[in-house]
C-alpha cells in the first residue's frame, strides 16, 4: 500500500485516531508521518498531557481490555499505576522507567523519534553491568552478549545494513579477544 | 551587571541564548510524588549543598524558598524565565538558587529534583554548554542521578528524556515576521526537530517580533547535535533577516528613521501604554538600534525593557498591584519614560564604527 499523502513511498505507519467516537485511519510512509502526524505531536507542549495520553494508551494501542489490564500495573517504588502515568503523562520516580519501560518504549520512540540516549553520561556513572560480578557470571554474561550480538549481526546482514553489521563484527571480535586473553 | 547587559547584546538579531538541564536523583521519588515533609527536607538539603559548592565562576548566589514568597513575586520570576510556569501552582517545598546577575538559575524540587539553567546574551551555546556541563558535574556529586544507558537521564516528563536538555534562542525577526510565508517557516522548524514560537508566551501580534527557537527532541541526539542544529537553523534565519534589513535600510532609510523616531516619541510621552503597543514600538526601536539608524545617549537594553513591562515585573518594581487595565497601562508608560534614555539628535551614524 502506498502512502496516502505522497503516493510514492510505501506506507509503513498506521495512524488511528478516535475523535468524538469517530475512528479514522491514515496510512502514511515514515517521512510523511514524521512531517505531519508524528511531527505535530511535538507541537503542543502545553496540551501535552492530553496528547501523550493519546499516544500512550487510549487511541493507538491495543484493545480496551488490554488497556484495563495494563492500567493496574503499579510501580513498587512510588505506587504510580500505569493508568495514572498515562493520565498525568509523567513518571513518578526513577523506577517507573523500569516498571513501565517495556510498555512505553515504542511510544517514546514515536514521541522522540528515537529510543536510545546518545549524549552525556553523569560524571562517575558506572553502568550496572560493570559492577564486578562473580568470575563465572562474567564469563557467562560475555558469552550471552556474544550470542546476542551475533544474532543482531545476522539480522543486519539479512536487512543488508552492512555498516551496522561491520560495527557489530568489530564488537564481537573485541569481546572474543577479551575472553581469550583470559580477562 | 545583569546577564543581558553583557556582550553588547542589543546589537544582534540573536538576542539571548539559554540552556536548561533537567535532572532527577535515583533514590528519591520525583517531586510531584513526594510527601510534603520529604520534599521540604530534600529542598533544604539540596539548597545547603548548592550554597556549599564552589561553581568556580566567581558568581554570588542567593537562596529563595518559593513558598516563602508571594504569588506575584513568583510570577515576576517566571516572567524573567527564571522559574518555570509549573512553579506558580506547585511551589510548595520548592527552592530557587539564583545568581546575582540572574544568568544562572537552579530550581530545586519543582518539575525535577534539579533544573539547571544558564542564560547569555547573543548566541553562544558552546560557552553556555561548557558552563552548565561543569555545574552539572558538581551536582552529580550530591546524589546518584536517575540515569540509564538506554533512556539517558530519567526525567519527570517523557518530553525531556535522554539528554534532559532544552536549548533556547531568542531571535528578533521584525522583517521576516512581516513576510506572508512566515507561519510556514515556523511550521518548517518541525522538520529539524525544532520549534519556533512567539517569545513571552504571547501570540504573534503581541510578541514584539521576538521569537524563541528551541529543540523538541531530547532522545537520540547528543547535546552537541542539539547545539549544531540550533546554530545551523538559527544561522539561516538570521541571514535571511539580515539581507531583508540591508535592503530595507538602504532603500528606505528615511522611512525607517521616521518609524523609529515616531516609536520613540510615543514610548517616551504616552501616558497609557498597552502591552501590545509597547511591544510593537520597542521592536521598532530595537531594529533602529541594531541597524544604527538611531542611538541613545547612554546604554539602553531593549530586551530588558520588554521583560520589564510585563504585569508582575511592574508590580514588583513599584510595589503595587494593579486592579484595572488602565492602572497597569499607566504604570507601563511611567516605567518606559523612566528607563528610556534620550536619543542622540543626529541619529546613530557618526557613532558607528
Amino acid at each position: 500500500m502506498l502512502c496516502e499523502k505522497c503516493n510514492t513511498r510505501e506506507a509503513t505507519v498506521l495512524i488511528r485516531e478516535i475523535i468524538n467516537g469517530n475512528a479514522t485511519e491514515r496510512h502514511l510512509c515514515g517521512q510523511c508521518a514524521q512531517e505531519n502526524g508524528i511531527g505535530a505531536l511535538f507541537d503542543a507542549d502545553s496540551a501535552f498531557g492530553r496528547l501523550l495520553s493519546g499516544i500512550l494508551g487510549k487511541s493507538l494501542t491495543g484493545t480496551a481490555r488490554q488497556e484495563d489490564e495494563a492500567d493496574d500495573i503499579t510501580c513498587p517504588c512510588c505506587g504510580m499505576t500505569y493508568g495514572e502515568f498515562v493520565k498525568e503523562s509523567r513518571f513518578g520516580c526513577s523506577e517507573c522507567y523500569d516498571t513501565f519501560g517495556l510498555l512505553i518504549q515504542d511510544n517514546i520512540k514515536k514521541l522522540q523519534g528515537s529510543d536510545r540516549h546518545v549524549g552525556k553520561h553523569p560524571k562517575n556513572f558506572t553502568p550496572i553491568r560493570a559492577a564486578v560480578p562473580h568470575e563465572a557470571e562474567r564469563q557467562m554474561s560475555a558469552r550471552e552478549e556474544l550470542e546476542i550480538l551475533s544474532e543482531r549481526q545476522r539480522e543486519a546482514i539479512l536487512e543488508e545494513d552492512y555498516e551496522e553489521a561491520a560495527a557489530l563484527r568489530d564488537r564481537i571480535r573485541a569481546i572474543r579477544e577479551k575472553l581469550e586473553g583470559g580477562l | 551587571m545583569m546577564w543581558y547587559e553583557e556582550n553588547n547584546g542589543d546589537s544582534q538579531i540573536a538576542v539571548a541564548s539559554r540552556i536548561r538541564l533537567d535532572r532527577n536523583f535515583r533514590d528519591y521519588r520525583f517531586p510531584e510524588r513526594m510527601e510534603k515533609e520529604e520534599r521540604s527536607s530534600l529542598t533544604d538539603d539540596l539548597m545547603r549543598r548548592l550554597s556549599g559548592t564552589d561553581f568556580g565562576d566567581g558568581r554570588s548566589f542567593r537562596s529563595i524558598r518559593l513558598d516563602n514568597i508571594s504569588r506575584p513575586e513568583r510570577e515576576a520570576l517566571a516572567e524573567r524565565m527564571l522559574i518555570g510556569k509549573s512553579c506558580l501552582e506547585h511551589s510548595e517545598g520548592g527552592g530557587l538558587y539564583l545568581s546575582r546577575d540572574e544568568a544562572v538559575s537552579i530550581t530545586v524540587n519543582s518539575v525535577s529534583h534539579i533544573r539547571l539553567q544558564i542564560s547569555r546574551s547573543g548566541m553562544d551555546f558552546r560557552s553556555l554548554w561548557g558552563a552548565i556541563d561543569r555545574l552539572d558535574d558538581k551536582v552529580a556529586g550530591f546524589y546518584p542521578y536517575a540515569f540509564d544507558e538506554k533512556f539517558g537521564y530519567r526525567t519527570t516528563y517523557p518530553t525531556n528524556v535522554g539528554t534532559g536538555m532544552k536549548a533556547f534562542l531568542v531571535l528578533h525577526l521584525p522583517l521576516l515576521d512581516s513576510v506572508e510565508k512566515f507561519p510556514e517557516i515556523m511550521d518548517e522548524m518541525g522538520r529539524y526537530g525544532l520549534r519556533l514560537t512567539p517569545a513571552f508566551g504571547k501570540n504573534r501580534e503581541q510578541c514584539g517580533n521576538l521569537y524563541v527557537l528551541m529543540n523538541r527532541k531530547t532522545l537520540g541526539v547528543s547535546e552537541h547535535d542539539i547545539m549544531d542544529i540550533m546554530e545551523n537553523v538559527a544561522g539561516q534565519l538570521i541571514s535571511q533577516e539580515k539581507s531583508m534589513r540591508e535592503n530595507s535600510v538602504k532603500h528606505h532609510r528615511l522611512h525607517t528613521e521616521d518609524l523609529c523616531y515616531k516609536a520613540y516619541g510615543t514610548l517616551r510621552y504616552a501616558r497609557l501604554m498597552p502591552w501590545k503597543t509597547a511591544m510593537t514600538l520597542l521592536s521598532k526601536l530595537r531594529l533602529g538600534q541594531e541597524e544604527g539608524v538611531i542611538s541613545f545617549e547612554r546604554y539602553c537594553c531593549i530586551y530588558e525593557l520588554m521583560t520589564g513591562i510585563q504585569r508582575y515585573s511592574l508590580e514588583e518594581r513599584y510595589h503595587k498591584s494593579y486592579e484595572s487595565e488602565e492602572e497597569l497601562d499607566h504604570a507601563r508608560a511611567e516605567y518606559l519614560k523612566e528607563k528610556l534614555p534620550r536619543l542622540k539628535e543626529d541619529g546613530g551614524d557618526s557613532e558607528e564604527t
